[in-house]
């Protein structure tokens, strides 16, 4: 990769490209896939645990602290490592720039993997601020900001030093993502801690104020860290991978603006029939309803720039895995405007319909887009003629499809039954069932969520083994002629 | 350095588009614009300019209206003194009273027979009892199944309340008592407090008259035993037990204890675990519900715990 070495090859390309940072990128991808492992097998041991509830250890055991393990440990540890990996990857190729420090780099990636260890750490000791995807306690956060505003840095230095005349959209939502989580980090830790040398803090918020700031951050947290994020990875990879065009730039600006101007507002869906005040409720609901275009608009142009590489999905995996992103991101931007409805809310609002929901894109559109890109990128900076093995990708795909299918029909029939359930009034006008009876109802949908689980799980098992058979293979010394295509 | 990509190991190759047929418009071309991309291309990525399907506008203006409608409907941006109230004049607070209204007129008619009815009116109207047993299955399922079961049958360490064998007593004045009270339940000054003493852990008794008395117990409830070791634990029981449980062994409901001659058991009648019960004790609690369910709730919890057994 070094520049004097590409220099004595012949030119592949018309400019010799910028000695691109890989390192970092490298270092981001096996951290992505390792925590793949730790936050879907956690997800699995807490399925298991409502099927089997002896499977709570107290205290570090119990469902209540292993949970943010698992939810931290996908979206932020497996997510957020990978969406940082392929930001640094393309930031640097759609700008000609190298990243501006080395240091900054290596320090952004051992950062972020001790906020996470520190936050796990906390989780399961029972240090927690109680704050759903937000369960850390302020010094954590407190490091963890550090640690983003210098991603921040890496990140905007590479744009400053760009030799395009304009920033490419990906970048355009990766630098959303960045930005929009740092004000949403910030803003919902907030808090007194009891003392310099206490874990433990107190929210700066209190009462509905609290509530409504911190699914002002749930909600701006599914949308700039596991949307924006993600569409940035969806807007360099997918047309790479399909190697054509994008489809419509024009739709880029309406739905970028668009997105990110309506999802700040959109949080008080998450607070129906609360004590919140009735008009934020309805404010919030509307602002849902409208940002079902924008997200569709993504969809579209995701669809719209593989259109015509339709052939390919029989053949190639990679961009297969790419395609069914985008129609989980297009389903699941669908249902979550519809949920947000409140007639339809006290329905759905405490079944696992939302569980289904989350994973529909939890699953599909962020983990699929991302072993997309972990597919494209492992050859590339590794500098391997491919994967390790074609048909592991086929395995990969399809116990990954299979477990989803599972996994969110189970949970969509187990979250309309519960709903149904507990509005059911007998003839007399008492409640037709308890709670302990919607429970004891959902157990065999508990278990087929489980099922779903360890069949996504063994296909992030095979993606690992992938990608450790191909980082492990010896870098061709022979002509590459001489690899034998498969 | 880095060899080429071999792009059949990726993913295949990309076939080259076929020639257009004449006439046919051009698929990278915008129809709206001259132009075939926007900007030069990034890393070799490019863009076109397509304009969004009309459809699709037109739902996202759809979406603009409908929220319209519903900013002028209800409740929706802050304003002086508060926020806008919305022409429908709908607000949740207003919602609750009417609501309540609602469901009071569609109650039927025995609901309100049942509330004015004495507990000996009640007794004598078998509409009105299973009235207020149905009623008491929805309460039962919400207060009391997570520990006594949907079917009431309890679990290990939570009594059965469907086998007609009571500890407290099965008349309704003692189940409604035992309901408001509870059993040994803190705050509560006249709650169900009797317990049963750890025998072995206090050392009243040594380990081998324990072991006598788990043979007893056996014995009087019908069980397998050792004759000889229950025949030694006979004058233990009459200096230790009885006063509790009752010459005769079959319980006091004053006192909590329970008939020790129907092989019902709440913690169990295997040697193991009635040797538990005998060396450090019992004490199960059950909340007190007086101050959380009204006394018109606690009837027909009554009367649906009554019927279980039936």
């Amino acid at each position: 990769m070094s520049a004097t070495v590409a220099a004595a090859e012949p030119p592949v390309e018309t400019e010799v490209p910028p000695d691109y940072d890989d390192h970092v990128v490298r270092l981001f991808i096996l951290a992505s896939v390792f925590w793949a492992l730790v936050g879907m097998g956690m997800g699995v041991f807490i399925a298991a645990q409502m099927v089997w509830p002896g499977l709570n250890f107290e205290p570090w055991g119990s469902f209540g602290r292993l949970r943010p393990v698992h939810t931290s440990g996908v979206v932020f540890a497996f997510g957020g490592n990978a969406v940082i990996g392929t930001s640094l990857y393309c930031v640097q190729r759609t700008c000609r720039a190298r990243l501006p420090g080395r240091f900054a780099a290596e320090f952004v990636f051992w950062g972020y993997q001790l906020f996470i260890v520190l936050a796990a750490l906390g989780y399961v000791m029972g240090v927690t601020q109680s704050r759903e995807y937000a369960e850390p306690e302020w010094l954590t956060d407190l490091w963890l900001a550090v640690v983003w505003l210098t991603y921040l840095g890496l990140f905007v230095g590479t744009l400053l030093k760009r030799r395009e005349a304009h920033i490419y959209v990906a970048n355009w939502y990766y630098l959303a993502f960045i930005v929009a989580v740092t004000v949403l980090h910030v803003v919902n830790n907030l808090a007194v801690p009891l003392a310099w040398n206490e874990s433990n803090s107190v929210s700066l918020f209190a009462g509905v104020q609290d509530a409504m700031t911190q699914w002002w951050y749930g909600h701006n947290a599914v949308g700039f860290f596991l949307t924006a994020g993600f569409l940035g990875v969806m807007y360099y990879y997918l047309p790479k991978q399909a190697d054509a065009p994008i489809w419509s730039y024009r739709l880029s600006i309406i739905s970028f603006w668009s997105l990110v101007f309506m999802y700040m507002w959109a949080g008080p869906h998450h607070l129906h029939y609360t004590s919140l005040p009735d008009w934020v409720q309805t404010l919030g609901m509307t602002f849902t309803i409208m940002l079902w275009m924008p997200s569709w608009a993504s969809a579209l142009n995701g669809f719209m720039t593989a259109s015509g590489r339709w052939d390919r999905l029989r053949t190639d995996p990679v961009l297969r895995f790419m395609i069914l992103a985008v129609v989980f991101y297009a389903v699941a931007t669908f249902e979550g405007p519809f949920m947000g409805v409140r007639t339809v809310n006290g329905l759905s609002h405490y079944t696992e319909w939302t569980i289904s929901h989350v994973h529909s894109g939890a699953l599909g559109w962020n983990g699929f887009i991302v072993f997309g890109a972990i597919y494209y990128l492992v050859p590339r900076i590794w500098g391997r003629p491919g994967m390790y093995s074609r048909a592991a990708l086929e395995w990969h795909f399809w116990l990954g499809l299979a477990g989803i299918m599972l996994y969110v029909t189970a949970m969509w029939g187990a979250g309309v039954m519960q709903g149904l359930m507990w509005r059911a009034y007998t003839s007399l006008g008492f409640l037709q069932y308890s709670f302990l009876d919607s429970v004891i109802a959902a157990k065999p949908y508990y278990a087929m969520r489980l099922l779903g689980g360890v069949l996504y799980l063994a296909g992030a098992v095979v993606m690992a083994w992938n990608v450790w058979r191909t980082v492990q293979e010896p870098r061709a010394a022979t002509a590459p002629a001489a690899v034998p295509a498969e | 350095m880095t060899p080429p990509l071999d792009d059949d190991k990726i993913g295949g190759k990309v076939p080259p588009m076929p020639p257009l047929p004449p006439g046919a418009p051009d698929p990278e071309r915008d129809p709206h614009s001259p132009l075939r991309q926007t900007l030069p291309s990034f890393d070799g990525i490019r863009e076109l300019d397509s304009s969004p399907p009309r459809v699709w506008t037109y739902i996202y203006l759809l979406t603009f209206l409908a929220s319209l409608w519903i900013w002028v409907a209800y409740p929706a941006w802050p304003w002086f003194g508060g926020a806008t109230r919305g022409v429908l004049g709908w607000n949740s607070r207003g919602d609750l009273p009417r609501m309540a209204e609602l469901a009071e007129a569609r109650a039927p008619d025995i609901t309100r027979r049942f509330a004015a009815a004495s507990w000996e009116e009640i007794e004598a109207d078998a509409g009105l009892r299973s009235y207020g047993a149905a009623a008491g299955r929805g309460l039962f399922g919400q207060n009391c199944a997570p520990c006594h079961g949907g079917d009431g049958r309890g679990a290990r360490g939570f009594p059965n309340l469907a086998d007609g064998d009571w500890l407290w007593g099965g008349s309704p004045e003692a189940i409604a008592q035992t309901i408001r009270v509870g059993i040994r339940w803190p705050g509560v000054d006249d709650t169900r407090s009797s317990e049963m003493p750890a025998f072995g852990a206090t050392r009243q008794l040594e380990r081998g008259q324990v072991s006598d008395l788990v043979e007893w117990l056996r014995a009087s409830s019908g069980q397998a035993h050792d004759a000889a070791a229950a025949a030694r634990a006979a004058p233990v029981y009459a200096e230790n037990c009885a006063a509790c449980h009752g010459e005769d062994a079959r319980g006091n409901e004053e006192l909590g204890a329970p008939n020790l001659t129907d092989d019902i058991w709440i913690y169990g009648g295997e040697r193991a675990a009635l040797f538990e019960s005998l060396w450090h004790g019992r004490g199960g609690v059950m909340p007190a519900f007086g101050g959380r369910l009204s006394e018109d709730m606690i009837r027909k919890l009554v009367l649906h715990v009554r019927s279980l057994g039936e």
